[in-house]
């Protein structure tokens, strides 16, 4: 017994020893925290904004000169107060933001919307135009933190709401408006009510009667419970970025199964990336390799131990719902589910002469011929560019059969 | 990052066994055949498509071939299923009706449909042509298509046009090759003066075929739409009158006792008109034959039955009667006699309308002080309400049963006339020159 005492006591003692000499339990930790940095986002008009009054520096913080501007903005401030009893931020904070954050949402063109807040008095409207260049001296006046807000504000509402306007090029507006400008005779109300419909028809998801209203989370309801595609590297990592990356697969490793089949064709160095590599340049070389490479199955048996993941199907399918309009469809043809099928190239992208009808069932002829049509169009325009497919898995997704059934929509 | 240097065998295992477990189980679950999709949602929106002006073939026609385009991209658009991409925003130019298109410049302007033609005149006759391409996949739809007609034609032929594209595009029949006659209403409010009068369904080619010396109100267009049936007061009583709308002549239908006879509609094939006939103060329905002259009684209580609608077959019709204490709806089986209630929601339901496809029935509805134009299937279910406003009532639908036209009235404004897609959008006024109500379509016109 006093051996085995002595013994679990010298063991005791040297495994408490190499813990505090050699940091066992800390490691974890010290390693855990440099991962998570905080991050903040800076656009480049927010980085523009404040490069600007550093060069400038020497001048604004001479207080002199906001003192010198002081009475400028001041006189705009005077008759401003009255009917808004903050002077001080307004007129320091105007010339800023006056043309981005309130009236970007509304609408893209900068100058327009802000006739719209400030369409009474005419006088500080031509001076806030001539403010910009004067602005970007005021800025700097405020503290810090005040002149960046605004400049985040029009960065975070540019981003999300420019991207999808561009697309309206096509002027129908005018043809909707003069339908509802003619019924605004009576009820304000009313009037508001018709634009709205008129402004739903050209992006809705659902059907929006004057009678009944949906609010307006209906649309970004299905975009939000849709399931979010998890971007994977398509190339093996390098073996220093591998070690990086370590604490993120152990945590996530039980609930995502993806990131472990692509180890696995990691795994599989030579294989996958010659093949590639030689696809490339026999596409290069070739040109015309993408449908002819499609019935080649050799270099895919290699990569048969992947597979897609649920994600990546799902984006082929959102991308394809995304161009599936069926406002266009009869009632009878909202009655038919058609299948399609199609061959891709290595690109993703849709070969249209193997685009062919399967199956079609219900409705009638011209129905079925609408549906088909329809589903063609959604699988070329939105495959137009490639969907965004996995090429290693090129096996799994080069012959695609699709099932259009607009059960679902034809309720709405 | 000692411990990171350390873990890599532990990595190592952890995807070592991954890969003997987990791995296998993925490829035994994949599928030998293609990858199978199912699509479920959609979007719903207008298909952008182009239409630049028609090619003339010959200097007589350069006068239709702008003309023509714009009737077609005006009926498309109205329609709210398509959305006409402006001209200037055309890269591509139609300068040949027979040359090759050239796909990748309207696909750059990112119209998926494209409607080309041609026009020439040879003298009194004009000579319409058209192709309509899938610009997404650069093939034609169909065949192309040669009009022939009187120059004084060219609208018609520019809406024929029309339904055939949209007949292409959306799996349907067209409805712009048709009429609407209605009620055009002018002068003060005391002295309305009331035309029957009747327009293309774009509202051109205004006509009025009354010369508005009595009241007239409910025109309805015969199944084949050559004859007119309204209601005048030209005797100082309401009496039916049936009007040739090629003629203009005109006679008082039968023989009719009573103190009113009002809400006429001719039966599915044009030989029988059903009407209203309040008598000692009870109103029924009745069937007449236009040719013997025969009446027959189809209802018969205290109530007020009125605004029948026939079924497209004949068997049935629809109509509105208070005899539960309000206005609903009734479907009345003309073999039996048989009146069935359908509508059993809140508030009144009245001048039902059943569907050229027989699927739905149009009806005016008013509840908590709002009307109501809403569409119902024939046994009362799937009720939808399509628009709501002061006023809104008698609805028509057009030929192919997919729009429905009716009379919108403001409060303390004139009616007029407006059209709704049975989904209920693309609501909008159909333009007229003054004030208007009580729309009928006619069907396809020959």
């Amino acid at each position: 017994m006093n051996t085995g005492h002595k013994v679990s006591a010298v063991l005791h003692g040297g495994l408490i020893l190499w813990v505090m000499l050699f940091d066992l339990f800390d490691a974890p930790d010290s390693v855990a925290l440099p991962a998570v940095t905080d991050v903040a986002l800076v656009s480049t008009e927010d980085f523009a904004a404040l490069t600007r009054p550093r060069e400038g520096q020497p001048e604004p913080e001479s207080e002199p000169d906001p003192v010198a501007e002081a009475p400028e903005p001041e006189p705009e401030a005077e008759p401003e107060p009255e009917p808004e009893p903050e002077p001080e931020p307004e007129p320091e904070r105007e010339p800023e933001p006056e043309p981005e954050p309130e009236p970007e949402p509304e609408s893209e063109p900068e100058p327009e919307p802000i006739e719209v807040p400030e369409p009474t008095t005419a006088e500080p409207e031509p001076e806030a135009r001539s403010d910009p260049p004067e602005a970007e001296v005021i800025a700097p006046t405020p503290t810090p933190d005040a002149s960046l807000r605004p400049v985040q504000r029009q960065a975070d509402r540019v981003a999300p709401d420019a991207a999808p306007e561009p697309e309206p090029e096509a002027e129908t507006a005018p043809r909707d408006q003069d339908a509802t400008d003619t019924d605004p005779s009576a009820d304000p109300a009313e009037s508001l009510s018709e634009q709205d419909e008129t402004q739903r028809e050209a992006a809705a998801t659902e059907t929006v009667t004057e009678a009944t209203r949906i609010d307006e989370d209906e649309a970004p309801r299905r975009t939000a419970t849709a399931p979010e595609v998890s971007m994977r590297p398509q190339r093996r990592p390098d073996p220093a970025q591998r070690a990086e990356d370590e604490p993120a697969p152990q945590e996530t490793a039980e609930a995502e199964p993806e990131p472990e089949p692509e180890p696995d064709t990691e795994s599989e160095p030579d294989g996958p990336s010659s093949d590639a590599i030689s696809d490339a340049l026999a596409q290069a070389l070739g040109g015309d390799g993408a449908p002819d490479e499609s019935p080649a199955g050799a270099e895919d048996g290699a990569e048969s131990a992947a597979s897609l993941s649920q994600s990546e199907i799902d984006r082929l399918r959102l991308a394809v719902e995304e161009c599936w309009n069926v406002g266009i469809l009869s009632s009878d043809a909202m009655q038919v589910v058609v299948t399609i099928s199609f061959e891709m190239d290595r690109d993703a992208r849709p070969l249209p002469d193997t685009i062919t009808l399967v199956e079609a069932e219900g409705g009638s002829q011209s129905g079925q011929l609408a549906a088909f049509e329809a589903g063609r169009r959604a699988i070329e325009e939105c495959g137009m560019n490639g969907f965004a497919l996995p090429s290693e898995l090129y096996d799994q997704w080069r012959l695609v059969e699709m099932t259009f059934n607009p059960a679902r929509m034809s309720s709405r | 990052m000692t411990a990171l240097t350390a873990r890599p065998p532990f990595r190592a295992l952890i995807l070592a066994l991954a890969a003997l477990f987990v791995a296998p189980a993925i490829a035994l679950a994949q599928d030998d055949g293609p990858l199978r999709i199912e699509i479920t949602e959609g979007v719903i929106e207008p298909v952008p498509y182009a239409i630049p002006d028609f090619v003339p073939e010959n200097s007589n026609g350069r006068q239709y071939a702008a003309s023509i385009a714009r009737v077609v991209a005006g009926n498309l658009s109205g329609t709210g299923l398509l959305r006409e991409i402006p001209a200037d925003a055309h890269i591509g130019r139609i300068t040949s009706f027979d040359s090759p298109v050239q796909f990748s410049d309207w696909r750059a302007i990112n119209a998926e449909a494209l409607v080309t033609g041609a026009v020439a005149v040879n003298g009194d006759n004009i000579t319409v042509k058209f192709r309509l391409f899938d610009v997404v996949s650069g093939q034609q739809l169909g065949d192309g298509l040669q009009l022939d007609g009187g120059a004084d034609n060219w609208r018609r032929m520019a809406h024929r046009v029309s339904d055939a594209v949209y007949t292409r595009l959306t799996g349907e029949g067209g409805y712009f090759d048709s009429r609407v006659v209605f009620i055009a209403e002018s002068g003060p409010r005391e002295e309305r003066r009331k035309q029957v009068a009747i327009m293309d369904q774009d509202g051109e080619n205004v006509r009025f075929i009354t010369d508005g010396s009595a009241l007239a109100f409910a025109p309805r267009f015969s199944p084949t739409g050559d004859r007119i049936l309204f209601t005048s007061y030209e005797t100082g009583f309401p009496r039916i009158y049936l009007m040739d709308v090629a003629t203009r002549e005109r006679e008082m239908i039968g023989d009719q006792p009573g103190t009113m006879t009002f809400a006429p509609r001719f039966s599915p094939d044009g030989q029988s008109v059903v009407y209203s006939l309040s008598v000692a103060g009870e109103t029924n329905l009745y069937l007449l034959d236009l040719e013997s002259g025969q009446r027959t009684q189809l209802t018969d209580n205290a109530a007020i039955d009125t605004a029948p609608s026939f079924s497209p077959d004949g068997r049935s019709l629809v109509f509105e009667s208070d005899r539960e204490g309000t206005s609903q709806l009734y479907i009345l089986s003309v073999e039996t006699g048989e009146a069935e209630r359908i509508s059993f929601g809140q508030g009144r339901y009245s001048t039902p309308v059943w569907s050229p496809r027989g699927d739905l029935i149009a009806f005016t509805k008013s509840h908590g002080g709002r009307f109501h134009i809403g569409v119902m299937r024939t046994d009362g279910s799937n009720e939808r309400l399509l628009t709501a406003s002061f006023l809104d009532e008698g609805p028509t639908w057009a030929p192919n049963g997919r729009v429905i036209m009716f009379t919108r009235e403001q409060a303390g404004g004139d009616p007029a006339l407006y059209s709704v897609d049975i989904t209920g959008r693309n609501l909008r006024r159909v333009p007229t020159p003054g004030a208007a109500s009580d729309p009928s379509w006619s069907p396809l016109l020959p």
